[in-house]
């Protein structure tokens, strides 16, 4: 019987490691590739049998928690989703994300991004304290209502939008594409009533106004997202703002207590 | 044309022959470009023509195919008017 | 707020640009375009006709409102650009006010013109 070759990818590694190294420099392994098998898939075999010291995030291997996010052949992916077919070449270059600090190899400091997206409070802030503080009942949504949001709920803070955006590589204060849409994401619930709080953040230097539709978010986003519609609605609702202030929709009602 | 019945015919004169200068052409064709695409930017940052939230199914439909269609017919009027312009002042000579 | 103020006014400032050149354009070369539509009129139109309508001072203001529009257009457009390209709140400053003053500076150096056509 014939025997069948595994086929033989070549993963070209950015290491860094800070205590030791002065810069970063790539590092190469080969890899045998089968059917379906993921670019995390191969990092494992790599840390696993050829080098242990290979640093990198993972977690759920499965697209939802945003922690493999990594550059592949100079684009974002997460490495758990892309599998090694996908990318029609059998010589990977495998770097961190850029525009966030490198940590070690493969590891970046995503501390920036998270203190962005929480300046835009993301969270519901409702009109009616009481209710929020010691809720009754639930908040009425309309399927029409939960569409206009829906969409940009997907979010799983991967990173990779800001990775992607030309204006956080030129601009290292930019908020980023994914705290901006998100901020949208509360602004357009209506149960939420916290725009007037998010506006002063989200329309402030280096925020939603150095946006300027490049749309390499929306195209490099693992999860469909679309930051760059989000972020140019986001800015309709400011301008309205601007011109006309005050609330434009009517805030969700309590569904009342003895309807089931 | 006023300042010029002011200032004489010499600066008249040599206000056209800077205009008629083939790279003022070049400029003429830039700014076609700049005024076309700050109209197509101002309606789509305003996230109009951009389409409507989609629920996210896979395979991913996201604002960059209308975005995109809408560049492109934007550099398509771009081109033709910018043609047209060279056609008429320099190859016509009707300037 | 302020941001989006000035980004609202950045587009108000080139829409306003791009139809009032156009028009501009069109009617100081008239015979030209409705030579394209077919109509055969050069030679007919007045070869004046632009600049006697230049002569009120309404036109004469008109064009320095226009003059100030395009200067805040490509001022504001400029002092964006390098914005964005410096992180620091101070640089950001010093940039935009020696911007404002260059722009004030050439608003009166242009200002001429329409001086000139109300003192006719």
């Amino acid at each position: 019987m014939t025997e069948v070759k595994a086929r033989q990818v070549t993963f070209k590694l950015q290491r860094y490691d800070p205590e030791q190294d002065d810069s970063p420099h790539f590092q190469e392994f080969r890899v045998p590739a089968s059917r379906g098998m993921t670019v995390l898939d191969g990092l494992i075999y790599i840390k696993e049998t050829e080098d242990s010291s290979l640093t990198f995030r993972a977690s759920c291997r499965m697209g939802i928690c945003g922690s493999c996010a990594i550059f592949v052949n100079n684009y974002p992916y997460l490495a758990c989703q892309t599998q090694l077919e996908e990318l029609g070449s059998d010589r990977l270059m495998i770097k961190p994300l850029p525009n966030l600090p490198v940590i070690k190899d493969l590891v970046v400091d995503l501390t920036s991004f998270f203190d962005a997206h929480q300046s835009i409070k993301p969270y519901l802030i409702g009109h009616d304290k009481e209710e929020m503080e010691n809720p009754t009942s639930e908040f009425v949504q309309t399927p029409q209502e939960l569409n206009e949001i829906l969409q940009f709920t997907n979010c799983i803070k991967c990173g990779i939008c800001l990775s992607a955006c030309p204006t956080s590589a030129s601009d290292e204060l930019f908020l980023g594409p994914g705290t901006i849409s998100q901020c949208y994401r509360y602004c357009a619930d209506n149960r939420d009533d916290g725009e007037r709080e998010r506006s002063p953040v989200v329309a402030a230097d280096h925020g939603i106004w150095h946006c300027h539709l490049a749309g390499a978010c929306s195209e490099a986003c693992p999860k469909g997202v679309d930051p760059a519609l989000a972020i140019q609605l986001l800015k309709r609702r400011l301008v309205s703002q601007a011109l006309k202030p005050g609330r434009k929709q009517k805030p969700a009602s309590v569904k009342p207590h003895h309807q089931s | 044309m006023a300042i010029f019945q002011n200032q004489g015919q010499d600066v008249w004169e040599a206000t056209l022959a800077f205009v008629h200068n083939q790279w003022f052409g070049l400029v003429v064709v830039v700014f076609v470009f700049h005024g076309l695409n700050g109209l197509r930017l101002s309606m789509q940052e305003l996230g109009f023509a951009l389409g409507r939230p989609a629920p996210p199914s896979y395979p991913h439909q996201d604002s960059l195919r209308k975005k995109r269609l809408l560049t492109m017919v934007m550099l398509a009027v771009t081109i033709l008017l910018s043609l047209l312009f060279l056609y008429i002042f320099f190859i016509a000579g009707v300037w | 707020m302020g941001r989006t103020y000035l980004w609202l006014l950045q587009m108000v400032t080139g829409v306003v640009i791009l139809v009032s050149l156009s028009i501009a354009l069109v009617s100081t070369h008239l015979p030209v375009v409705l030579n394209l539509l077919g109509i055969d009129a050069i030679g007919q139109v007045p070869e004046g006709l632009a600049a006697n309508r230049a002569h009120p001072g309404v036109w004469a203001g008109m064009a320095g409102v226009l003059v100030a529009i395009i200067l805040y257009h490509a001022l504001s457009g400029l002092r964006n650009t390098l914005v964005e390209l410096v992180p620091s709140a101070k640089k950001a400053r010093i940039i935009s006010w020696v911007i404002i003053v260059s722009g004030i500076i050439i608003l009166m150096g242009t200002i001429y013109v329409p001086v000139v056509l109300f003192s006719r």
